[in-house]
């Protein structure tokens, strides 16, 4: 028990430290998705969202599951540092695409 | 688990029982009546505690005048904590009482003082707790306010919130505007606030393609935000990132409202006012037309419906998903949202309703603090 919490924290510094070299974004890229009759994005499954990673803007489909996990609460906290909550376009996530990658590995 | 955030009629002596019911974190009146017709309320929360609040009070607006009836419509939005939406909540309307008592009537200056002494007393509560608890000096709401009285309609906005009238013309229903805005991101704003702060560069600053006052705030007039109305309070112990870099003299915010009149015609069906959380999803003239194409019954609802959903488009994800989401991290989705419509009897325009009185007021939670 202790040997996981000693872990999780271990984690959590890395994540931070791995943000801090997250760099601003610069221009942004259009969301093109295409819609079923339901207004439901064809590639969005149920229990899923989009957000858009890096400077690229690249689009992500994630579970909604990942809202409750701590590890992606602090990537929503970065986006809310840098934007506040106005997106003129999707949700967008102020961080590399790889750390990205490799945190929401760790996630699934 | 999802705490509840409303009370019914809080600290009314006249009010009577008047059922509001909760679905998850929906708060909503679906319908009832006011000295002048029905109307419908609804509010979704999305941040950890619920900042928005909202009340509608009908019956006599002066406490010594029974001849002056009316119905009070407050939307009150707050941000950076829900304590001064909750204090407006809580004196607004006695204020208005107040002021409506020594003058006799409701007027348009009348209201306005009821703003200010909201605001003033606000300050001065922020200023009491300045040691044990500074942040409050960093707590704001905005203030949305209508009085239907004799006939007429006055709006009294300080703040992003909105109010919207639904006019029946030949062909359908028609969006008029009765409040003015006052957010950064509009034009008019911000020439206003160059206009007042010449010789202050930094008045305005755009972060990411969002115009802020001083880079930290995007509405213009508020209650409360002390911080940016009295330099007294821009030191420490306040927070360091609600500290301005420069000194200043004049407030940089105002509790001022703009207020619009308007004589109600026999063809003004019904008034929607809500928080920014609504308009940023769905226009006026959409809500208008939702209104007219509806039943009453739980129109409120209704429109906090279709903001969900438009929201839950921007997001690329199911409506039915969205509604899932935990307060907190909901707030990435959409903001808290309060909706109030209230339906003008045209047959009552003219002559006052002596319906009996009434006070429902939702967003307060149930453990506050």
């Amino acid at each position: 028990m202790a040997m996981k919490k000693a872990n999780k924290l271990t984690q959590k510094a890395m994540i931070k430290q791995i943000l801090k070299r997250c760099s601003s974004l610069g221009k942004k890229q259009s969301n093109v998705y295409s819609e079923d009759e339901n207004g439901h994005p064809y590639d969005v499954p149920k229990g899923h969202f989009v957000v858009y990673v890096g400077e690229n803007r690249v689009r992500y489909v994630v579970p909604i599951s990942f809202l409750t996990r701590p590890e992606f609460q602090v990537l929503l906290q970065q986006a809310e540092e840098e934007f506040g909550f106005d997106h003129d376009m999707g949700l967008t996530i102020p961080c590399e695409e790889v750390v990205f990658r490799s945190l929401t590995s760790m996630l699934r | 688990m999802v705490k509840p955030f409303w009370r019914i009629g809080a600290g009314m002596e006249r009010s009577k029982v008047n059922p509001t019911k909760t679905d998850g974190l929906t708060w909503y009146k679906d319908l009832g009546h006011h000295a002048f017709g029905e109307f419908s309320m609804a509010m979704i929360q999305a941040n950890n505690v619920m900042e928005d609040q909202c009340q509608i009070e009908s019956g006599p607006l002066t406490f010594n005048n029974p001849a002056v009836q009316g119905t009070f419509v407050g939307v009150y939005d707050g941000h950076g904590g829900p304590e001064a939406s909750r204090f407006i909540a809580d004196n607004i309307f006695p204020n208005l009482k107040k002021f409506a008592s020594e003058d006799m009537e409701i007027s348009e200056q009348v209201i306005r003082k009821a703003f200010a002494e909201t605001d003033e007393d606000f300050l001065i509560a922020v200023k009491k707790q300045w040691r044990s608890n500074p942040q409050m000096a960093s707590v704001g709401s905005c203030c949305l306010a209508g009085v239907i009285c004799n006939g007429l309609v006055y709006i009294a906005n300080a703040g992003d919130s909105r109010a919207v009238l639904g006019r029946s013309e030949r062909g359908g229903m028609r969006a008029v505007q009765l409040s003015v805005e006052h957010n950064a991101n509009l034009e008019s704003a911000r020439q206003e606030l160059w206009s007042m702060h010449p010789n202050d560069p930094n008045i305005l600053v755009m972060k990411h393609r969002m115009w802020r006052v001083k880079g930290v705030i995007q509405v213009t007039r508020s209650i409360g935000d002390a911080y940016l109305k009295r330099a007294e309070f821009n030191r420490e112990p306040l927070l360091p990132k609600f500290r301005l870099p420069e000194h200043f003299t004049t407030p940089i915010l105002s509790a001022d409202p703009s207020v619009m009149v308007t004589r109600l015609r026999p063809e003004d069906e019904f008034m929607i006012l809500a928080s920014d959380g609504l308009w940023e999803n769905i226009s006026s003239q959409e809500a208008v037309d939702i209104v007219h194409n509806s039943p009453r019954q739980g129109i409120a609802r209704r429109l906090l419906k279709a903001a969900l959903k438009e929201a839950a488009r921007k997001r690329e994800m199911r409506y039915s998903d969205l509604k899932e989401i935990l307060p907190g991290v909901r707030r990435h989705f959409h903001d808290d949202i309060t909706v109030i419509v209230v339906y003008l009897k045209p047959q009552m325009v003219k002559t006052n309703g002596w319906a009996s009185p009434l006070s429902v007021r939702g967003g307060y939670p149930m453990h506050s603090s």
